[in-house]
């Protein structure tokens, strides 16, 4: 999916007179079936800019354009409904719910479409099947090792076919071999649906891997170039 | 969104925090349980003034001369003494209690032989007579009948046998009709059992059972007042009315009484007025025509009552518990109401990180929303069933507790209809909804980014 960012800013009021820039006047064009890493050091604004590629928040200023719709201006529900059917999520948390067994977590996305229940359940079992974790469906997030868990989220992430994977930090968590395992995952699934895929990371491995890696620093882009 | 996938989510979470849950509903089962025994009670008592009606009808005026001849006095004494040690103490030695009953009436010589009280000095105060039943007919056209009832309690027996005392009850072949006494076995007074003073007697059901032990009655003599008295009708059990226990009545013609106690006394009249609306009219017109003939009583000792005004009574009775319970109703539901918001706050606290990650899959706030509001009209809805199930148990409790100490009846069965249910569980769902709305709202509002990095 075509995601243009243009002049984005992002400023969070911590008081009446305190506001503290996050973003600063951010270009971004990302094309379908782009693979990009977001790096720099902590706090120069990564997390924030994902959480407005992927409608969590809005930009203060600026202009995003997904495809054709101009998403800086949607309502709490237009962003919602849009989450639900174009963005997946990976977080370095893996962010499961806790309760739930794995094919429930995995199927959750798609409760919001209008699909049978038995094509859904169908369509979670594929994705946990697609992310090699078909014998786990039963078991709960605390029943798995980290790894697992970020498969899980993963295949969730990827359930509804996402036009734009949005990742932060996906192998923070995860040692190196894992880490590998849930990043060729990623590429992989991405690369058949023709997601795009936007991911913060440190990992130079991970950046390794990206077409393109976008370094930030104190809120704003100070290069965008082909990966090293 | 998909409301069964939500129902699991749901079902899970209420199986969490048990011991939070059950205790925040406590005040939700005890609401419920209040608000359907009180509606249960209130309507077996609007029944119970149902079949009452039915018994007596609307239009009936009862006026009762409080004075007792001696006699009557002493085993009225005994009679209730009796009664009351009846119900206090059903495995008493019923041994004891008859020798009371003998000695005292043994204490008092002359009494079970009917002489006439004015021998023990003092004057016998004017009381209405058969004459003055003849006037009053005359003077009260807009009653329809005006019947004269003597009461007395007196020792009957069987020959041979110890004794009992028992309510006996002059009257004439009409009360029967105005009472509407139906007849189980033998007949009721006629009109010739008055107009001869025929020594004949009808009994109340368990009395008869009592004397005569299942065998039949119809024919037997019994000795009571000095003489004896041929039974010639068993009435149907017929239970409690105006304070009256039919089945232990024994009924003979009135000039029969007064003939053999050698007391002419009306204690009772029982007038029918010719239309409903008359009722109240007529209570006071009769009130006033007996008391200008018994110029020197009490008006207090003539106290004269309507079914209507018992009706009144009984419904205010019922309106005052009423109030009370829905008091007790409208406090513990508010009580569980403030809990159930706790609580839900609290795990709105608790989950503000999985909130965080349903709206990142797509979650609307209104999604959010409902999950939660479900969650704490599901939770209310439970304590309503715990409270359903709780107040169908308490209910008897209850009309009998109503019973015995507002309206002096015997009590009545709580009867349930199925709107009951309805109201008493859409209650508990309504405090569900209310409590749950604000911190259902809090969820909903949730920024999905704040509610991610929440630890």
């Amino acid at each position: 999916m075509r995601v243009e960012l243009s002049g984005i800013g992002k400023t969070y009021r911590l008081s009446e007179t305190v506001e503290v820039p996050a973003l600063r006047d951010i270009d971004l064009r990302v094309r379908e079936g782009e693979f990009v890493a977001l790096v720099g050091p902590s706090g120069c604004g990564k997390t924030t800019l994902l959480s407005i590629l992927g409608l969590l928040t809005l930009p203060s200023a600026g202009s995003y354009r997904l495809e054709d719709r101009e998403a800086a201006g949607f309502s709490r529900n237009e962003m919602a409904r849009c989450r639900a059917s174009t963005i997946g999520f990976i977080f370095q948390a893996y962010n499961l719910l806790p309760r739930e067994p794995a094919w429930r977590n995995v199927m959750f996305p798609l409760t919001f479409r209008a699909e049978t229940r038995a094509t859904r359940r169908q369509r979670a079992l594929e994705a946990l099947e697609a992310v090699g974790l078909a014998h786990r469906a039963n078991h709960r997030p605390a029943q798995m090792s980290g790894g697992e868990q970020q498969r899980v989220a993963v295949a969730r992430a990827l359930v509804n076919r996402p036009k734009l994977l949005l990742a932060d930090e996906p192998t923070g968590n995860l040692d190196s071999r894992t880490g590998r395992d849930v990043l060729d995952m990623i590429v992989d699934l991405a690369g058949r649906f023709g997601t795009s895929v936007i991911t913060a990371t440190h990992d130079p491995r991970v950046a390794a891997r990206a077409g393109r890696v976008v370094e930030m620093s104190d809120g704003a882009i100070v290069s965008d170039g082909a990966g090293t | 969104m998909d409301w069964l996938y939500m129902g699991g989510t749901l079902l899970r979470e209420l199986r969490t925090n048990r011991v939070r849950r059950i205790l925040s509903i406590l005040g939700v089962v005890i609401g419920t349980a209040a608000v359907i025994s009180s509606l249960a009670v209130v309507e077996g008592g609007r029944e119970q003034l149902r079949l009452h009606l039915e018994k007596m009808g609307i239009n009936m005026v009862l006026l009762e001369d409080r004075y007792r001849p001696e006699p009557v006095r002493l085993f009225q004494d005994v009679y209730e003494t009796e009664q009351r040690q009846a119900a206090a103490i059903e495995d008493a030695q019923p041994d004891e209690i008859e020798k009371k009953i003998i000695l005292k009436s043994r204490a008092s010589p002359g009494a079970a032989a009917g002489q006439d009280p004015s021998g023990d000095g003092i004057p016998m105060p004017e009381v209405l007579r058969m004459r003055d039943v003849e006037a009053l007919r005359a003077r009260l056209p807009e009653a329809a009948l005006i019947e004269p009832v003597a009461m007395d309690y007196a020792e009957v027996g069987l020959t041979g046998t110890r004794p009992r005392v028992a309510l006996v009850e002059g009257g004439t072949a009409l009360g029967a009709v105005i009472r509407n006494l139906a007849v189980r076995e033998g007949r009721y007074l006629i009109p010739s059992d008055t107009e001869r003073s025929e020594q004949v007697c009808v009994l109340g059901s368990r009395i008869a059972e009592e004397i005569f032990k299942g065998a039949p009655a119809v024919g037997r003599r019994l000795s009571m007042l000095g003489s004896q008295w041929r039974v010639v009708g068993v009435l149907q059990p017929k239970g409690t009315m105006m304070r009256f226990d039919y089945d232990r009545l024994i009924q003979v013609p009135i000039t029969s009484m007064h003939e053999r106690r050698g007391i002419e006394m009306v204690s009772a009249l029982l007038v029918q007025a010719r239309d409903n609306d008359g009722a109240l009219a007529l209570r006071d017109r009769l009130h006033h025509e007996v008391m200008a003939r018994l110029r020197d009583r009490d008006p207090e000792e003539i106290r004269v009552f309507c079914q209507q005004e018992l009706i009144e009574q009984h419904a205010t009775m019922l309106r005052t518990f009423r109030i009370l319970t829905i008091s007790v109703a409208a406090f513990s539901l508010l009580v569980s109401g403030v809990g159930i918001m706790n609580i839900m706050l609290v795990a709105v606290r608790e989950r503000t990180r999985e909130i965080g990650i349903w709206k990142a899959v797509g979650a609307t706030d209104a999604d959010v929303m409902a999950h939660f509001l479900s969650e704490s009209v599901l939770t209310c809805a439970i304590g309503g069933t715990l409270g359903i199930l709780l107040g169908v148990l308490l209910a008897s409790e209850a009309a009998g507790f109503v019973a015995s100490t507002v309206a002096e009846t015997s009590g009545w069965s709580p009867v349930f209809l199925p709107v009951f249910f309805g109201l008493s569980l859409g209650t508990s769902v309504a405090v569900g909804l209310v409590s749950g709305l604000f911190p259902a709202l809090v969820a909903a509002r949730l920024e999905p980014t704040e509610a991610l990095r929440h630890e």
